[in-house]
């Protein structure tokens, strides 16, 4: 299994690690992959536990995704353990919304000729619409609410437990659970009125 | 909305969820808060007491309260193997993808079949009306060309590849714009992808580079061109009957689909966003710089073009994980595990290569295709065995009837045997060259194969008691005739023919006889040629080695007796017909007894033969003489110091005492004798385990399954390859495959007391307590096992104390009891 060999203290690595690539030392930013992985693998590996069907590998393409995107970017200088797992679900949440984007896009344009739309078709059309409605209203909550987003963004389009969430972002669960009962049930009366 | 009226809106949502629900309507009255506030987080708390199903989570939405909008669909329904395709994505090709293609005519193509469907969306084959030939047509996927600047990117592309024109790339006819989706009409290659003939343990080096040399002269002609394929792996190689390859999909990774099979880590994909340079790639076969999105060129074609080296010659891939993620990841970051760890008489030189093509930095990597192909000349070229090693080849059977083949087979072993007694010279045993038996062949293959310095190579005829022999010895490497005679005599000659063509030999190479050499050639096992065509058939009948095989064996070394009472090797025949099948298929003492009297009779006769000692030695052993069958052994491999059966029967009869060490030495010796063998390995790691010496028992049983792996690609029915190999699966802890190779065994004899046999034991180690017994049973119904040996099987500790077992067990040894006096 490539990838096993773990380290002790994964939250001080990180943290230190980014800081070292941020000064530009050699080395960190190929140490710094490894551990983008390995914490992406700790997500994948989340949605696995919650899911036991086949489906959870819809997640591990997810995860998979967002870490080539995140290779794409390891550029770019993450302060802290907590701001890396935002950059990452951020760009779960992106790969998700062009995917539906995308297919919406399909639906309508495309030169495509529309001859019979099975089930299948109805369903993922509707479901990429609604996503988009969401990401709407997401982007209002953004502007009024950047935490809240975010909390949205772990549970909802990475699949963290709220626990995991309270570590990233370094406060307790129960103010997770705040925000996140706030965040969903805004979204909620948003979308449905 | 403002910032401080959020932030107050949200602290008096807090303040109510920690209310019990009942007062929250006296608390949000007595907040003190503005209407707009109190009115903003009435709303939340409704929403919150309706949201509780409400974005669960976006990719695993299971049941329909988990779901985004409660449809109890998934939001993103990607791909999996076997779900029909177009259910996987919102924009497909909506008719193209039915049965309703069939017969149209589309620009001026006739579509005739459906080829098949994949990543790179369906193919058909076509008629081109214009031109009269046959095609491949391959539409691509609506969604993929939907963005016209990738469609233009896309179709330059496709473009670029029908430039080319190369016998082993498959060609681009032609790019077609077409109304709605653009289409491609290529060759029509029909044959097998590489994929799909790749052995769990890789294929044979040797059969392998020619197809490895071929792929590297495609891709050489294309990178000159400048033209990069970027999905380079064996599903894209196909080979059609005569092993030439054809790159297939040249030019069209960049088509792929853009959405990928999840876990499914052999989907072709290219990113999802357009804009970026879309590298395309298959997740194991991709380089660095593809999994990075960099432009990828004619190295990372070289990156996978190892990775597929690594595959065909391993079995398995350089890169694995469990998810894509963890194949990426590996490709970036893992180093691969050398071959020559996994393959121990691999040569210096494929790792080598293998090495430079899957360096991670491109810049360090192999080059080009022209460094590439001079490496692999470096591989080509084995240095033989030994420079008068000599593969004698079955010769042509030219009589024009399969009865005549028993006396090809005969004859070709004959002369093997013969030249064996030469010590200077090499010969390679029976077994190595029974795989080419029948099968077109060039020199210079079985040069590579076999590392043989020369080939032997001839036909015969025989017509009434008129035989005619031609023969001719080649230099491999050259593939220059050294010698060719041509014999057109009587089938009385045959056994001076045999010792002309050895003699023959012995001067084309050189070779001094020595007077004892001379004496053991020129030597005629019969003068009866009646006997000898009795004897021949009697062997034919020995090495299928089933009970009724050998029975009639028997029979036919009987009668040759009866014609030459003096036949020493027909008495050895019978004896060691009758030893195999009172060892393997519980034949009676009676079996035995003659065994022991047949075998002496043949030492008597010929004292000088090895043949003769050894199956003396066995029929000793078996009524457990173990001195007088150690004494025969002794002599037999004085005698002949590469006679794989004295070393394999002595090493059995040692290891039957309880020797152990004696006898793993022995079984070192039998697989020196025949390095093909896979039952000398297997043998060794009981001896190893017995020693507890366990690590060496476990690479012994790599080798018998390595063994055993590549004798079934050359005889791919060989059920013992395949239940001792299931056997050695169990013992090395690997389940699957096991349980794969045991039902496999059954399926290909399933009345065959021997793998009914082993396939218990096997299942026992397993576990499956049910199927192991059903298997016992069939096998003490067919008559098969020995007592003793059962008693002490350690493959059925766990099933000693199941009453079925017992039961079983009990009523077998009363049956034998009754048939044995």
């Amino acid at each position: 299994m490539p990838g096993t060999e773990m380290h002790d203290k994964p939250d001080g690595d990180i943290t230190r690690l980014l800081d070292a690539f941020g000064r530009g030392e050699p080395d960190a930013e190929a140490r710094l992959m490894d551990l983008t992985y390995r914490e992406l693998r700790k997500i994948a590996a989340g949605h696995m536990r919650r899911e036991r069907s086949a489906r959870s590998l819809q997640a591990t393409d997810l995860v998979h995704e967002a870490y080539l995107r995140l290779v794409d970017q390891a550029a770019i200088p993450w302060r802290d353990r907590g701001h890396f797992f935002q950059a990452a679900v951020h760009v779960m949440r992106r790969i998700l919304i062009d995917r539906a984007r995308k297919r919406h896009a399909g639906k309508r344009g495309g030169g495509v000729p529309e001859i019979s739309l099975d089930r299948a078709l109805n369903i993922a059309e509707a479901h990429s619409a609604d996503l988009l409605v969401l990401e709407e209203a997401l982007v209002r909550l953004e502007k009024v609410d950047g935490r809240q987003c975010q909390v949205v963004e772990m549970r909802f389009f990475a699949g963290m437990s709220e626990d995991e969430i309270a570590e990233v972002l370094g406060v307790s669960p129960r103010t997770i659970n705040r925000e996140w009962r706030m965040a969903r049930a805004w979204l909620y009366k948003e979308l449905y009125g | 909305m403002t910032s401080e009226h959020w932030r107050r809106v949200k602290s008096l949502f807090e303040q109510v969820l920690d209310q019990p629900p009942a007062a929250c309507d006296v608390f949000l009255e007595e907040s003190g808060e503005s209407p707009s506030v109190v009115a903003e987080v009435r709303k939340l708390i409704s929403g919150d007491a309706q949201a509780a199903g409400f974005l669960r989570n976006v990719v695993s939405a299971e049941s329909s309260a988990a779901s985004l909008f409660s449809s109890g669909e998934p939001l993103i329904k990607l791909r999996f193997p076997d779900e029909d395709f177009r259910c996987i994505s919102g924009p497909v090709t909506p008719p193209r993808c039915s049965s309703y293609m069939i017969g149209q005519t589309i620009s001026h193509y006739r579509i005739h079949a459906k080829l098949g469907e994949g990543g790179m969306g369906a193919v058909y084959r076509a008629q081109d009306l214009s031109l009269g030939r046959e095609v491949a047509l391959k539409f691509l996927p609506a969604d993929t060309v939907a963005d016209p600047q990738a469609r233009k990117r896309l179709i330059k592309e496709a473009q670029a590849a029908s430039r080319l024109n190369h016998p082993n790339i498959a060609t681009v006819y032609e790019v077609n714009e077409g109304e709605n989706a653009p289409f491609i009409s290529m060759e029509l290659v029909t044959g097998q992808t590489l994929k799909q003939i790749i052995p769990p343990g890789g294929l044979a080096p040797a059969q392998f580079l020619g197809i490895a040399r071929q792929i590297a002269e495609g891709l050489r002609e294309a990178h000159r061109k400048g033209v990069y394929h970027r999905d380079i792996k064996p599903g894209n190689i196909m080979l059609d009957s005569r092993s030439q390859v054809k790159i297939l999909d040249f030019g069209l990774a960049a088509m792929a689909r853009q959405e990928r099979g999840l876990g499914e880590t052999e989907e072709t994909f290219t990113s999802l966003t357009a804009d970026q340079n879309s590298a395309g790639g298959t997740v194991p076969y991709m380089s660095p710089e593809q999994v990075r999105r960099e432009p990828a060129d004619a190295r990372s074609d070289i990156f996978s073009f190892g990775v597929l080296l690594y595959e065909c010659l391993s079995g398995r891939r350089p890169f694995r994980g469990e998810t894509s993620i963890d194949v990426l990841h590996a490709i970036l970051r893992q180093p691969h595990t050398p071959l020559r760890e996994l393959l121990t008489e691999l040569s210096p030189e494929w790792e080598y290569l293998v090495n430079r093509c899957l360096v991670k930095s491109a810049g360090q990597r192999c080059a080009s295709m022209d460094e590439v192909l001079e490496a692999l000349r470096g591989v080509a070229a084995p240095a033989p065995r030994s420079e008068k090693s000599l593969a004698v080849l079955y010769f042509a059977n030219l009589s024009g009837d399969r009865e005549d083949e028993y006396f090809r087979d005969g004859m070709t072993e004959d002369i093997i045997t013969e030249l064996a007694k030469i010590r200077e010279l090499q010969v390679f045993p029976r077994s190595a060259v029974l795989p080419f038996r029948d099968n077109p062949h060039t020199v210079a293959r079985i040069s590579e194969q076999l590392a043989a310095a020369y080939v032997l190579d001839g036909s015969v005829r025989r017509a009434g008691s008129r035989l005619r022999i031609t023969t001719q010895l080649a230099e491999a490497r050259t593939g220059h005739s050294v010698w060719a005679e041509r014999y057109d005599r009587q089938l009385e000659d045959v056994f001076a023919i045999q010792d002309e063509i050895a003699q023959s030999i012995a001067r084309a190479l050189r070779v001094v006889l020595t007077e004892k050499e001379k004496r053991e050639i020129e030597k005629v096992p019969t003068s009866e040629v009646q006997a000898y065509d009795y004897y021949l058939r009697g062997r034919q009948f020995f090495y299928q080695s089933r009970r009724k095989d050998l029975e009639f064996a028997r029979q036919m070394f009987a009668r040759a007796i009866v014609i030459d009472p003096g036949y020493a090797r027909a008495y050895a025949g019978v004896a060691d017909s009758c030893s195999t099948l009172h060892m393997w298929f519980g034949a009676s003492e009676d079996f035995l007894s003659e065994a022991v009297a047949a075998s002496r009779r043949a030492v008597e006769l010929d004292p000088e033969s090895a043949e003769a000692h050894a199956s003396r030695g066995l029929a000793e052993s078996l009524i457990r003489n173990y001195d007088g069958a150690g004494k025969e052994f002794e002599i037999s491999v004085r005698l002949n110091p590469r006679l794989f059966e004295a070393y394999y029967f002595y090493g059995r009869a040692v290891f039957a005492q309880g020797r152990y060490e004696k006898a793993a030495g022995l079984f070192v010796k039998a697989s020196e004798a025949n390095p093909d063998d896979y039952q000398a390995h297997a043998l060794r790691a009981g001896c190893l385990r017995a020693l507890g010496r366990h690590e060496e028992a476990h690479e012994a049983r790599r080798d018998s399954l390595r063994a055993a792996e590549h004798h079934l690609q050359l005889h791919p029915d060989d059920v013992r390859a395949v239940y001792l190999g299931a056997n050695a699966l169990c013992e090395l802890g690997e389940r699957t495959r096991a349980l794969e190779w045991a039902s496999h065994a059954l399926s290909m004899d399933p009345e065959e007391g021997s793998v009914l046999y082993n396939i218990s034991c096997a299942y026992a180690v397993l576990g499956e307590t049910d199927q192991s017994l059903d298997c016992l049973e069939k096998a003490f119904a067919k008559g098969f096992g020995l007592r003793e040996w059962i008693e002490k099987d350690p493959d059925f500790a766990s099933l000693r104390s199941n009453p079925r077992f017992q039961a079983l067990f009990e009523r077998f040894s009363a049956d034998r009891a009754k048939s044995t006096p």
